[in-house]
C-alpha cells in the first residue's frame, strides 16, 4: 500500500489498468445517476442511453462515415502541408543563427494570434470550400511547428556534431546525416502534438462555414437542441483524436527503435 | 525578496489588465426604481423590428414602470436562440418559425406579442450573374442552418421549383454571409437586415427574392419563458407596454428614434431608414387580430405556424407538427393592454424611408 | 624521412643528441581567452608542445586547466586567440577527418548500428564498399565486438560504446587520434580493461595519439610521453618521457619504475617539484 505513494514508483500494470477503468466507470455511473434522477433536463444532460442510441444509429446507418472522411481529409491535408513547409523552416532556424533571426521572431509573434479569430479573414481570402478549412489548419499548426522543430534541432548534443566533423563530415552532410536523423523521434512526437491541435481548429472551421464534417454535424445538432448528438459528436472526435495520437506513438516506436526511452 | 516583489508586480499587472477587459454590464434601465427588483433579461439580435428596444433604452422608457431590464445583444441570431432555449434568458425576440423546434423539445415559453411581419427585411441576395433563382442550381448558397432564414431559403427555392439538394448549401451565420457576399466569395446568400443592405451595397449583388413577396410568412415575436409569466406577469405586461411606448415615440419623433436605432446598429441614419422599410410594424389591433381571429391564411398566426411546421417537417428540420400551435401563444397580455391603452398606428416605415 | 637532429632527454635524465622524426603536431605559444561582459578569462595562456609521429602523448592537469580546450583547438572545433597549431606543416583551422576524436560522452550516432557507426567516416570518404567492409570487420575484431555489430548504441554498456567510438575514429585512418578523457565516465574495472585495449591497439597500429586525462596512472600506463599542465594561468609545466617497456600489461602498474613515474608526475602536478623539462 505504501508503494502507491512513493514518488515515481511503478505499480502493477493490472492495478494501473484497473484504476483507469475505474475512473471511466465512475464517470459513467455519475452521468447515468444524474440524468436518471430527472432533475436535469435532457437538453442539458442527455442520458448515456440516448447518446449511445445516437452513436449506434449513425454508425449503423453509415451516415457518419462521409463526415468522418471529410474531416479527416481536411486535417491531414492541412497538417501535411504545414509539415512540408514547417519542417525545413524549423530545421533551418535551429541550425543557422541567421535563419533563426529571420524566421523565429515573426513566427513567435504570429503564434500568439488566436486562430479562431482568423476564420473570418480566411473566408474572405479563400471562400468557403475545402481550401479554406485546410488553410485554417495550416495556419494553426505551422507557427507552432516551426519553433518546436527548431528547439528539437538545438537539442541535438553539440558533441554529435563535433564527432561528425572529426570524421570528415562537412556542413551539408552534418545537416542531412546527423541533425535530421537525430531529431527524427522527437519531431515525430512534435507532429503527434500538432495533430491534436489540428483537430481543434478543424472543429472551429466546421462550426463557422461548412456543409459537411464532424463539426458541422455538431452545429446542426446544436440548432435542434439535440444534445445527445452533440455529446456523441464530441465523443467521436475525441476518439479519433486519440486514435491518431496512438498511431503516431506506434509509428514512432516502429520507425525509430533506436531511440532512448523505448525498448 | 526581489523575486517575490517582481512576481507580485506581474500578478497585479495581469489582474488589472483583466479588470480593464471586462466591460461593465449594460446598465439596467430604471435600476434605481423601487417596485420591481427582479432583473429581467431580454435577448435581441440584429433585426429592424428589434432595434425598437433601443429607442426604449436610449429614451429611458423602462423607467416609467420601474423595470430592471438587461437588454442582451447577440450579434449572432442563433446564439440568442441557444441562450433562451437553455434557460439563460427570460425573454427573447424570435422569428416565429424558430419557436417550433424548441416547443417540440419541451422548452416552456409563450409568445406574448408580435413585433412585425417581415416585408422586405429578409431576402435572397445573389451575384448579378444569376438572373433568377433557377440559375442558382449547383451553386454555393449560404445561410444560418436551421433558422428562419434557412426556412426562407427553402421557400424561395420552392418558388422556383428547386429543392435544397439542387444547390450547394453551406452553413454560415447571417453576419458572415453578408460579408461573404460583399467579398464575392459566395454566389448567393439568404440574409436579413442589416446584413441584407450590406450585401446589396455591392453592385455585383442583387435581390432575387424578398419577404415582400411573401407577406405574413415571417412574423417576428416577443416570447417569454413560462417561469417568468408565472412569477412576474406584471413585468411582462409592462415590458410589452414599453415596446409600444417606443413605437409611439417613433411616431412622434421619427428622426430621433431612427438615430437611436442607427447607433445600436452602427449604420448611418439613412441606411437605418431603408432597413426599417422592410419591417411592417404591428399595432395592438394587428396583434389581437393575428393572434385570435381565426383565418385560413397567413394573417392568422397559428395558421402561419402550422404551415411553417408542415414545411419544416417536409424538409426534415423537425420531427413532428405541433397539434395545437395556438398553445404557443399567450394572448392575455395584448388583451389586457388593449383594454387599458389607446391603440395607435405604428410608424409607416416604408413611407418614412421615401422621405 | 630523414628527420632532424635534436637534443633529447633519454633514460635516467641523460641528454643526448639524436635524429628524431619530424613533428607531427607543433603547437607554438598557443593562447585562448574568452571575453565575457568585458572580463577576459584566459583558458590557455602560453602553451607550446611538440608531438612526433606515432607518439602516444598524454596531457595531464588539474580540472579547468584548459587541456580539453587545447585538444579542441587541435581538433579544429575551437579557435585559438593567439599562437599557432600545425599538423604536418599545415595550419590547423577547421575540423577534418585527418584529426579523429573520441569524446568522454562516447557520442555514437544512436540511429546507426555499431557497424554503421564505424563505417560513418568511410562512407563520407566514399570508400569502395568491399574495402569498407574489410575495415569495419577488422576494427570490430580489434574492439572484440563482432557479435554486437548489428546492435544499437542504447543496447551497449558504457565501455562497449567507447570501444565503438574508438573503432569509429580509427577506421577513418586519421593522421592523429585525439582523445578527451575517454575513460572518465567508466568504472575502474572497465577503465583498466579499456586502458589495456587502448595500449594494445596502439602497439599494433601505432597511431599518433594525443590523450587528455586527469588520471596520472592512466597517463603513465598508456603514454610514451606525458605533458603536465598547470592551472590558471595554463602553461605546460613539464614534459616527461616515459621509458617503460614497450609491451605493457596491467601488472606494470605495480612495478617500481611505474610508481616512480606516478609519484614524479603527481608531485609536479601539485607544484612540489620544479618543472623538469626534457626538450626545449
Amino acid at each position: 500500500m505504501r508503494k502507491l505513494f512513493r514518488i515515481r514508483t511503478k505499480i502493477d500494470l493490472k492495478l494501473y489498468n484497473a484504476l483507469a477503468l475505474g475512473v471511466f466507470l465512475l464517470v459513467l455511473i455519475l452521468w447515468t445517476v444524474l440524468s436518471e434522477a430527472g432533475s436535469i433536463s435532457q437538453i442539458f444532460l442527455p442520458s448515456p442511453k440516448s447518446v449511445l442510441a445516437y452513436l449506434v444509429h449513425i454508425f449503423a446507418s453509415g451516415q457518419i462515415w462521409p463526415d468522418i472522411g471529410i474531416s479527416a481529409y481536411r486535417i491531414f491535408m492541412g497538417f501535411i502541408i504545414a509539415a512540408v513547409v514547417g519542417l525545413p523552416l524549423g530545421i533551418l532556424a535551429g541550425t543557422f543563427n541567421f535563419a533563426e533571426a529571420l524566421i523565429q521572431p515573426l513566427t513567435e509573434f504570429i503564434r500568439y494570434m488566436p486562430v479562431p479569430a482568423f476564420v473570418p479573414l480566411i473566408m474572405v481570402w479563400f471562400g468557403i470550400d475545402e481550401s479554406a478549412k485546410i488553410a485554417l489548419i495550416f495556419l494553426g499548426t505551422l507557427f507552432q511547428l516551426i519553433p518546436m522543430v527548431a528547439d528539437n534541432v538545438r537539442a541535438v548534443p553539440e558533441d554529435l556534431l563535433s564527432a561528425a566533423y572529426t570524421l570528415g563530415a562537412k556542413r551539408t552532410t552534418v545537416i542531412m546525416k546527423v541533425i535530421i536523423p537525430a531529431i527524427a523521434p522527437r519531431t515525430m512526437d512534435t507532429l503527434r502534438i500538432m495533430i491534436g491541435w489540428a483537430w481543434t481548429y478543424l472543429i472551429v472551421a466546421e462550426l463557422v462555414a461548412a456543409n459537411s464534417g464532424l463539426g458541422y454535424n455538431i452545429l446542426k445538432a446544436q440548432r435542434y437542441l439535440k444534445t445527445d448528438a452533440i455529446f456523441g459528436g464530441i465523443l467521436i472526435i475525441g476518439c479519433l483524436g486519440l486514435l491518431t495520437d496512438r498511431l503516431f506513438v506506434l509509428a514512432n516506436r516502429k520507425l525509430f527503435p533506436w531511440a532512448e526511452g523505448g525498448k | 525578496m526581489k523575486k517575490i516583489a517582481t512576481l507580485l508586480l506581474i500578478l497585479a499587472l495581469v489582474i488589472s489588465l483583466g479588470g480593464c477587459g471586462t466591460a461593465p454590464t449594460a446598465p439596467a434601465a430604471g435600476s434605481n426604481a423601487p417596485s420591481s427588483n427582479k432583473k429581467i433579461t431580454i435577448g435581441t439580435s440584429p433585426y429592424p423590428a428589434w432595434y425598437v428596444w433601443y429607442i426604449a433604452k436610449n429614451e429611458n422608457l423602462f423607467q416609467k414602470y420601474g423595470l430592471n431590464v438587461d437588454l442582451v445583444y447577440f450579434p449572432v441570431y442563433s446564439d440568442s436562440l441557444q441562450a433562451f432555449n437553455t434557460g439563460k434568458l427570460d425573454m427573447l425576440n424570435i422569428a416565429a418559425c424558430d419557436m417550433i423546434a424548441p416547443y417540440n423539445q419541451g422548452v416552456k415559453f409563450k409568445a406574448v406579442m408580435i413585433n412585425d411581419n417581415s416585408n422586405g427585411a429578409d431576402g435572397l441576395v445573389a451575384n448579378t450573374k444569376f438572373k433568377s433563382i433557377s440559375d442558382l442550381k449547383g451553386q454555393n448558397v449560404v445561410t444560418e442552418y436551421g433558422t428562419i432564414e434557412h426556412f426562407f431559403l427553402l421557400k424561395a427555392l420552392e418558388s422556383a421549383g428547386l429543392k435544397e439538394s439542387d444547390i450547394k448549401y453551406t452553413n454560415m451565420t447571417v453576419n458572415d454571409s453578408g460579408t461573404a457576399m460583399l467579398a464575392g466569395k459566395v454566389g448567393a446568400a439568404c440574409v436579413w437586415e442589416p446584413s441584407l443592405s450590406l450585401a446589396l451595397g455591392s453592385k455585383d449583388n442583387h435581390l432575387l427574392y424578398s419577404s415582400a413577396n411573401t407577406p405574413g410568412l415571417i412574423p417576428d415575436l416577443l416570447i417569454a419563458s413560462d417561469d417568468l409569466i408565472k412569477t412576474d406577469r406584471k413585468d411582462v405586461t409592462n415590458l410589452t407596454n414599453v415596446y409600444l411606448d417606443a413605437l409611439e415615440f417613433y411616431n412622434q419623433n421619427p428622426d430621433k428614434a431612427v438615430a437611436d436605432m442607427a447607433k445600436q446598429a452602427d449604420v448611418s441614419v439613412d441606411v437605418m431608414k431603408q432597413m426599417m422599410a422592410g419591417s411592417k410594424l404591428f399595432s395592438i389591433k394587428d396583434n389581437i387580430s393575428a393572434m385570435t381571429e381565426k383565418q385560413d391564411n397567413y394573417t392568422y398566426l397559428p395558421y402561419t405556424l402550422n404551415e411553417t411546421a408542415k414545411f419544416l417537417q417536409s424538409v426534415k428540420m423537425i420531427d413532428k407538427i405541433p397539434s395545437k400551435p395556438e398553445d404557443m401563444l399567450d394572448t392575455s397580455f395584448m388583451q389586457e393592454i388593449s383594454k387599458t391603452r389607446k391603440d395607435f398606428t405604428p410608424p409607416d416605415t416604408k413611407a418614412l424611408a421615401q422621405k | 624521412m630523414f628527420g632532424r637532429k635534436k637534443q633529447v632527454q633519454a633514460k635516467n635524465d641523460v641528454v643526448i643528441e639524436a635524429r628524431v622524426a619530424n613533428s607531427k603536431i607543433l603547437v607554438s605559444n598557443l593562447r585562448k581567452s574568452y571575453v565575457n561582459k568585458s572580463r577576459e578569462t584566459v583558458a590557455i595562456d602560453d602553451v607550446s608542445i611538440e608531438i612526433l609521429d606515432n607518439e602516444f602523448v598524454s596531457i595531464v592537469g588539474p580540472s579547468g586547466c584548459g587541456k580539453s580546450t587545447l585538444l579542441r583547438i587541435l581538433a579544429g572545433l575551437d579557435e585559438a586567440t593567439g599562437g599557432t597549431a600545425i599538423l604536418d606543416d599545415k595550419l590547423i583551422d577547421d575540423p577534418g577527418a585527418d584529426r579523429g576524436m573520441v569524446f568522454q560522452t562516447y557520442t555514437l550516432f544512436p540511429w546507426l548500428t555499431v557497424e554503421e557507426n564505424i563505417r560513418f567516416g568511410l562512407k563520407i570518404k566514399k570508400t569502395p564498399p568491399k574495402q569498407a567492409d574489410e575495415i569495419v570487420d577488422h576494427y570490430l575484431e580489434v574492439i572484440k565486438l563482432t557479435p554486437f555489430r548489428k546492435s544499437y548504441p542504447k543496447e551497449l554498456s558504457g565501455g562497449m560504446q567507447q570501444r565503438v567510438a574508438i573503432a569509429r575514429a580509427l577506421a577513418n585512418s586519421p593522421k592523429v587520434l585525439l582523445m578527451d578523457e575517454p575513460f572518465g565516465a567508466l568504472d575502474s574495472q572497465t577503465k583498466s580493461e579499456m586502458q589495456l585495449l587502448m595500449r594494445q591497439i596502439w602497439q599494433v597500429d601505432k597511431p599518433t595519439v594525443v590523450f587528455i586525462t586527469h588520471d596520472i596512472e592512466e597517463a603513465v600506463f598508456l603514454s610514451t610521453r606525458v605533458y603536465v599542465m598547470s592551472g590558471q594561468p595554463s602553461v605546460i609545466k613539464a614534459n616527461i618521457p616515459i621509458f617503460l617497456s614497450y609491451r605493457r600489461s596491467l601488472e606494470l602498474k605495480d612495478t617500481k619504475e611505474f610508481i616512480d613515474y606516478r609519484h614524479k608526475i603527481t608531485a609536479l602536478l601539485h607544484g612540489k617539484e620544479s618543472a623538469d623539462s626534457g626538450e626545449s
